[in-house]
């Protein structure tokens, strides 16, 4: 009997234990940690926009001081505790004011370009890549999914129209009062995606399209105003790779370039400050100079990235720069170069660095 | 902004599809009160109860899963069970989402659940959805660690979950649940159990509907807000069948089918809720499995030789409102078919006093048809083990296993099983067992196949493992027994497949890493009975390690970090009280840190914060004669957690259950 009620006591002494212990270990609760200090204005530099990987939610914005050489990693999520979203796009810097777009979450976050602290934000966009002012008040929003271009009213952030151009829309590039818009994806489409469709910019009105290769990628005015037209050829290479020359007044191709092999797949035309060399990655980075005879791609900065994704050129003194994908999985970095290809800086940046912003 | 029309089609009414009208279970219950009398009670193979938590025979690790945890969950899914219950990791993405399972560190498509003894993983992923497997289709369940699974199939590298349906003796004739939670859940469970003679037939029915709409904070927005989850409805209506007839006393024939309808619209992550167009994502997916069983059992010798057909459609659909013209459009229309016919033979035989033989053959052929490849793909693969298992002076026991695969018109490398199981003590039942292993697994057919990225070149992952532990079980006075164990593995892949990204704009199936797995498990269980009260305690902790050791992730610096979604720390456990009718359980769940990329980060988001889940529940059962009627409540998460299993998935905070289930013997 005496050892029956040393035996519930024990039991007891051990219960109330147990649910002290448990007690504890659910009294604990995590949040956020807290933002790391930021400098209150940001020094000249680059926006370097992480996509992040589909439906992950992890795209990050990265910020590079190029005379301070110092990076800020995560920019977005440290200055307003909220993470980019999903695949972020593009960068647009207009103003005071950067824009940009994140793709699969359908909105574009616009922040104040000295401090990288959300403003406002752009919201009823099914699947946006890019924006571009066509006016001070007004925009165009290119879309991967939906076949129509959003006219986004710039004061009041609404969508405030639609062209309907029948099938999706990634770069754009506006001379005068037309857009040249690229059908680069055949997503939701039935028709060859190898269309620059022209749009009028006062009428927001499809007016003309002009056929090029297969999956257009990317898009450059050189000095003589000629529109540059890079096309991988598509993504199970359907055929060669090409580069297009169009006059945009009279919206006829003037020059084409097939590539020697089916198997590349050359991505990101850009050109420098003068308008009178283009540059491209196709496994490494290449270059070719404007001329009248026609361009011959040249080898150009070789062996640095893992994984070239993207190319951007400062349009202020002819800085390259390139992104490195890495695996998709890991931090990418961006290889600063100065015009002559010789490295400068390497910058550690998010998962899939894939576009850059210019920011004085 | 143009807006959508409706897809009515997706959208579920769960209080139209829930419930069981009442009138139609008592017009069912008149009828089984007239059936009970006319069949008599004869069983035709007792189920082995096995209330223990961790059952060691003298090698090899195995964990079952109680009978009393089992019948506690009988509302719930695999995931839920395994969760709350063991210490593997389930990686979840939401309530009612995906639910996948990492076993010691490894991939989910490294552990394969078996249904009565055939493999429910994908064809296509390799992986399975533990959230569409309800705990009512089956009546055991056991973990097989590492290189003990190997005598059941092989490939499962982690270890496998081994799911079965038996002849219960002491279920219910009838037994019938309705449950109503938040969100608007509804959950009707029937079983109804019937014997005559040599035969018996056991029928199983789930029809679980929730519109799944529960509150959570987003901080993924600007502004952070309260918002209800949308467009996460879940529906899954399903029946098995099981007949079963006694041939004579040594042989008896089954078939069991399980045939099962799942449809869930999928939610958008927490930062994509404000995406334009209206956007509706589902998934459902149809499976019939179906076995076919004979076994025959005398003095020494048991043959079990079966066949099976699992049939399994799966539709993932995703559209959005683009056009001016206010239509739907349909981005993504994927249709996949799934056939896999299997035959299973096995003999064992008891030659002399601890000495046990055992053979066996597998026969498999799987079958693919999807708009994802170019054409039809199909795989036949066979297998051939024996098994030597041999115990010398009761104290020391040798388990010798080698399997041979033929897959793909190619053999496998030769896989052997050695472990040794040796008792410490010969008045104490502390043991300590060691074991090594090879194991290999083939890829799956969407690495191979998929259009574009799959990889006609893979070769199979290989593995090689290390096993080994302490097991000890007493029983004290007052019917206090404990059960206590630690165990350590070391397991390496190579070969092992990941996605990565190719020279084109796709990604492409690639054998790449060298995954290096080791860590400790460790796990005690409690349980005794004073008087009325009857109780238990079980906790459980693993510690994992798993990294990438190849040359590739030497070089590029990422060697030594953990892979992503496999926790370091995990752990669980309950406390569960019976008194006299009464009875109550809490359940902790803890989720360590979680990596969510390879990046070295230490920090959120690379990083998401571990947490720690309270289920409790209280119950009270009333029975008379053979009638019984148990009245549940469930509150889950306890303390009102927010937290993350997957990044920027919403979960949801302190939500209620409620369950009446009647039953009669």
């Amino acid at each position: 009997m005496l050892r029956n009620k040393n035996e519930n006591n024990k039991m007891r002494k051990f219960f109330a234990f147990t649910l002290f212990l448990l007690t504890l270990l659910t009294a604990c609760k995590d949040d956020n940690p807290p933002p790391d200090p930021i400098p209150d204005v940001l020094g000249k530099g680059i926006y370097i926009v992480n996509e992040g990987n589909f439906n992950s939610a992890n795209a990050s914005l990265t910020y590079y001081q190029t005379g301070a050489k110092e990076t800020i990693q995560q920019l977005f999520f440290k200055q307003n505790n909220t993470p980019l979203g999903d695949v972020a796009q593009s960068i647009t810097i207009h103003g005071e004011k950067a824009y940009i777009v994140v793709n699969n979450s359908g909105v574009v976050y616009v922040i104040d370009r000295r401090t990288g602290k959300f403003e406002d934000k752009i919201t009823g966009l099914v699947s946006p890549r890019h924006l571009l002012f066509v006016s001070e008040q007004k925009a165009y929003i290119s879309d991967l999914s939906s076949p129509e271009l959003s006219v986004v009213d710039m004061e009041s952030l609404t969508v405030s129209g639609k062209i309907d151009l029948g099938r999706s829309s990634e770069e754009m590039v506006k001379t005068g009062n037309k857009v040249f818009v690229a059908n680069w994806s055949a997503l939701n489409q039935i028709v060859p995606n190898n269309l620059i469709m022209v749009v009028n910019s006062e009428e927001d009105r499809l007016i003309d399209s002009i056929t090029v290769g297969i999956e257009p990628n990317s898009m450059c005015l050189d000095k003589d105003g000629k529109l540059w037209v890079l096309c991988s050829g598509g993504f199970d290479n359907q055929e060669k790779p090409s580069l297009w020359q169009i006059d945009p007044l009279f919206r006829k191709v003037i020059y084409t370039m097939k590539f020697p092999e089916i198997n590349s797949s050359p991505t990101s035309l850009v050109i420098n400050k003068k308008g009178d060399v283009l540059y491209f990655i196709d496994r490494i980075i290449y270059r070719a100079a404007i001329n009248t005879t026609g361009i011959i791609p040249e080898p150009f900065i070789q062996s640095y990235a893992e994984l070239p994704y993207q190319l951007a050129i400062d349009p202020r003194n002819d800085e390259i720069y390139l992104c490195d994908a890495l695996d998709y999985t890991r931090n990418g970095f961006v290889y600063r170069f100065n015009p002559q290809g010789k490295i400068m800086d390497t910058i550690q940046a998010g998962i899939i660095p894939g576009a850059i912003g210019f920011n004085d | 902004m143009i807006r959508a029309k409706r897809n009515t089609a997706s959208r579920l009414n769960p209080q139209q599809a829930g419930a069981v009208p009442l009138s139609l279970l008592l017009m069912l219950f008149a009828k089984l009160l007239s059936a009970q009398m006319s069949f008599d009670t004869l069983q035709l193979r007792e189920m082995e109860i096995i209330s223990i938590q961790t059952m060691q025979n003298r090698t090899v690790k195995t964990t079952t899963i109680d009978s009393l945890t089992k019948s506690d969950y009988s509302q719930y899914n695999l995931s839920e069970l395994l969760a709350d219950n063991s210490v593997i990791f389930i990686k979840t993405y939401g309530r009612g989402g995906l639910a996948t399972v990492s076993f010691r560190g490894t991939a989910a498509s490294h552990t394969q659940v078996l249904w009565n003894g055939f493999p429910l993983n994908s064809s296509m992923l390799g992986q399975t959805d533990l959230s569409q497997i309800p705990v009512a289709f089956f009546d055991r369940a056991g973990l097989f660690y590492g290189g003990s699974s190997l005598e059941s199939i092989p490939g499962a590298l982690g270890g496998s979950i081994e799911l079965g349906t038996e002849d219960m003796a002491n279920d219910p004739l009838l037994d019938i649940t309705q449950q109503i939670g938040s969100f608007d859940t509804y959950l009707t469970t029937a079983a109804l159990n019937l014997r005559a003679g040599r035969f018996v037939s056991a029928t199983r029915f789930v029809l679980q509907a929730s519109k799944n709409d529960f509150s959570y904070y987003n901080n993924a927005v600007i502004p952070a807000q309260w918002m209800k989850q949308a467009k996460a409805e879940v529906r899954n209506t399903g029946f098995s069948q099981r007949f079963a007839y006694r041939l004579s006393d040594a042989q008896q024939i089954s078939f069991t089918s399980w045939n099962q309808w799942n449809k869930r619209n999928i939610p958008a992550t927490m930062t994509n809720v404000l995406q334009g167009g209206d956007p509706l994502e589902y998934q459902q997916n149809f499976a019939s499995r179906n076995v076919l069983e004979w076994n025959y059992n005398k003095a020494e010798t048991r043959v079990m030789a079966s066949a099976a057909w699992f049939h399994e459609t799966l539709n993932y659909f995703l559209e959005t409102s683009g056009s001016a013209d206010d239509t739907r459009d349909t981005l993504i229309n994927s249709n996949n078919i799934t056939d896999g016919i299997f035959v299973k033979i096995k003999m064992n035989r008891e030659f002399g006093q601890g000495f046990l033989f055992t053979a066996g053959l597998d026969l498999r052929h799987e079958r693919v048809r999807t708009n994802n490849y170019a054409t039809a793909k199909g795989r036949n693969s066979a297998g051939l083990f024996v098994r030597l298992e041999k115990t010398f002076w009761q104290r020391l026991s040798l388990d010798f296993l080698l399997r041979q695969e033929y897959a793909g018109q190619a053999f496998l490398r030769p896989m052997p099983y050695l472990g040794a199981g040796l008792r410490l003590l010969r008045n104490s039942d502390l043991y300590f067992r060691a074991s090594l292993s090879q194991n290999d697994h083939l890829p799956s057919l969407n690495d191979l196949y998929w259009v574009p990225g799959g990889n006609e070149n893979l070769e199979t992952e290989q593995s090689f493992q290390l096993d080994g532990g302490l097991a000890y079980s007493h029983a004290f006075p007052f019917s206090l027994s404990l059960q206590a164990d630690l165990s350590f593995f070391s397991s390496k892949v190579k070969n092992w497949i990941l996605w990565k990204p190719g020279d084109f704009q796709y990604w492409t199936a690639e054998n790449v890493a060298q995954v290096y797995a080791r860590g400790l498990e460790a796990s005690l269980y409690l349980k005794g009975k004073l008087n009325k009260l009857s109780w238990a305690l079980r906790a459980g902790y693993n510690f994992t390690r798993t990294t990438d050791e190849s040359t590739e992730a030497v070089e590029k610096g990422y060697a030594g970090e953990q892979l992503i979604y496999v926790p370091q720390h995990n752990g669980n456990g309950f406390a569960w009280l019976s008194y006299s009718g009464f009875s109550f359980r809490w359940n902790l769940s803890y989720t360590g840190e979680r990596k969510t990329t390879m990046n070295p980060g230490e920090t959120f988001p690379d990083l998401l914060p571990a947490y720690l889940i309270s289920n409790v529940s209280l119950g009270k059962t009333w029975e008379i004669l053979k009638f019984g009627i148990e009245l549940k409540g469930r509150v889950n998460n306890l303390f009102d957690l927010q937290y993350q299993s997957v990044l920027w998935r919403a979960t949801p905070g302190r939500n209620y259950e409620l369950s009446l289930r009647f039953f009669m013997r």
